[in-house]
């Protein structure tokens, strides 16, 4: 959004009546770099007015992220819906944060930029004004058009690699976790043992309701024929098989029961 | 000059010599005792602490956001009709002063002219002596941004005092962006 804001701009200084370009009369230089000036001084205020706009959006963000991580710790329902709403709001708290943060900072190094442009053309009216020579406020003169060049090329290139986060499952799960432990700050150690970390992510994982017997009993009843179908074809060393095919009974059974 | 809680304000003057360091100095209006004799305000400031200073004592200095800062130099360009707060002194058209005075209820600002007369008067009477920019455009003035007409509901000086950013349909739009609009 800002990369084609600050483009925006550009294309509109292109526009108008008063481009970035090269005069050939050294009066023409004069005048134009007044405008220029001009342009420049309001961008930066524009800019910094927008900086400080989204900062505060930030510091409120922040402050927000804070309340919910106290809430978190309030609850203390590991796994549950409530705990995953929050964590889920959490998250999209971190991520609009982040955006806003880059965007300061975009901010920042355009307010740098145009400050440097803002320098190159009062040093043209001044040597101007000291009656320096043509050639040498021709070549300042370059030298600005070369920076300005650079940075709408680097505007441009990083207006087309902005990508969005992947919002895959998997990866909303991983964060979550990691935000998780960021409220509760679980020590390190405990992630070394893998099988400790899968039977964490386990207990800490939210729980979808499983109200669907039927559709349980008819999965392993499918599986039970299949396996009863291939009984008298199984090797005699593949008792795995058999023991998986006795456990596959018994949850039947215990279904029937229930 | 109106005083209200909340206002910024400058310290021109002090009844207390131990005060007189604080003389130029910007607080933030607690409280206005307009029962007192003389009236007088409670400040507040963030490394002083809290006083109690006179009225007549304090500047009300204008928003961050406004075309003019205190103690900047404008001349003004025009009279304006009578109103409710304040009435026009018609003399003071055409001289140079500053800004030492801000009415938050209609957004006058006070001008003391280098003459020693003073007066109320608003922003599309004034205009910045600072100004380096091409064309002053005020509040309340057409506009074209993109071929369509509109009118400039604020304006703000820029950080060198180069141009202006206007406050159109509820963004703020550089000067440079806009045209004027032709007369006739």
């Amino acid at each position: 959004m800002v990369f084609k804001k600050i483009a925006s701009w550009f294309k509109k200084a292109e526009n108008s009546p008063h481009p970035f370009e090269l005069p050939i009369d050294e009066e023409e230089i004069f005048k134009k770099s007044k405008i220029i000036l001009q342009q420049l001084d309001e961008y930066i205020t524009a800019s910094e007015m927008e900086s400080e706009n989204y900062s505060i959006q930030l510091d409120t963000i922040l402050a927000e992220e804070e309340v919910i991580s106290i809430k978190l710790k309030e609850l203390n329902k590991p796994g549950s819906w409530h705990e995953r709403n929050l964590l889920l709001k959490l998250d999209r708290l971190v991520l609009h944060g982040n955006n806003l943060r880059q965007r300061v900072e975009l901010f920042s190094q355009n307010i740098k930029v145009y400050l440097n442009l803002m320098s190159k053309v009062e040093d043209i009216r001044v040597m101007r004004l000291n009656g320096l020579e043509t050639d040498r406020i021709q070549n300042i003169w370059l030298e600005f058009q070369h920076s300005l060049e650079t940075y709408k090329e680097k505007i441009a290139t990083e207006a087309v690699t902005e990508t969005k986060e992947p919002m895959t499952l998997g990866v909303t799960e991983e964060r979550l976790l990691k935000l998780r432990q960021q409220v509760f700050g679980l020590p390190e150690t405990e992630k070394e043992n893998l099988e400790e970390v899968g039977e964490l992510e386990k207990q800490l994982r939210t729980p979808v309701p499983s109200n669907r017997p039927v559709l349980e009993k008819f999965v392993i009843n499918k599986k039970l024929d299949a396996f009863e179908a291939n009984e008298d074809e199984c090797d005699p060393d593949e008792h795995l098989q058999a023991e998986w095919g006795n456990s596959v009974k018994d949850a039947v059974k215990q279904l029937e029961g229930e | 000059m109106y005083i209200e809680e909340g206002s910024v304000v400058v310290i021109v003057d002090v009844d207390q010599p131990s005060l007189s360091k604080y003389i130029g100095t910007s607080w933030v209006v607690k409280n206005v005792m307009n029962v007192y004799s003389p009236a007088a305000a409670l400040i507040h400031h963030t490394y002083y602490g809290d006083i109690v200073l006179p009225l007549r004592c304090l500047e009300v200095t204008p928003p961050k956001d406004s075309p003019l800062a205190h103690d900047e130099m404008v001349r003004i360009i025009k009279p304006y009709a009578k109103e409710i707060y304040h009435n026009c002194r018609p003399e003071l058209v055409g001289k140079t002063g500053k800004v030492r005075g801000y009415d938050t209820r209609n957004n006058y600002f006070f001008v003391k002219a280098t003459n020693g007369d003073s007066g109320w008067f608003p922003i599309h009477c004034l205009v910045p002596l600072n100004f380096k920019g091409e064309k002053f455009y005020y509040p309340e003035q057409d506009v074209i941004v993109n071929g369509n007409k509109v009118k400039i509901s604020k304006i703000r000086s820029t950080r060198f005092g180069n141009g202006q950013l206007l406050f159109i349909n509820g963004s703020w739009v550089p000067s440079t962006d806009v045209s004027q609009q032709p007369h006739g």
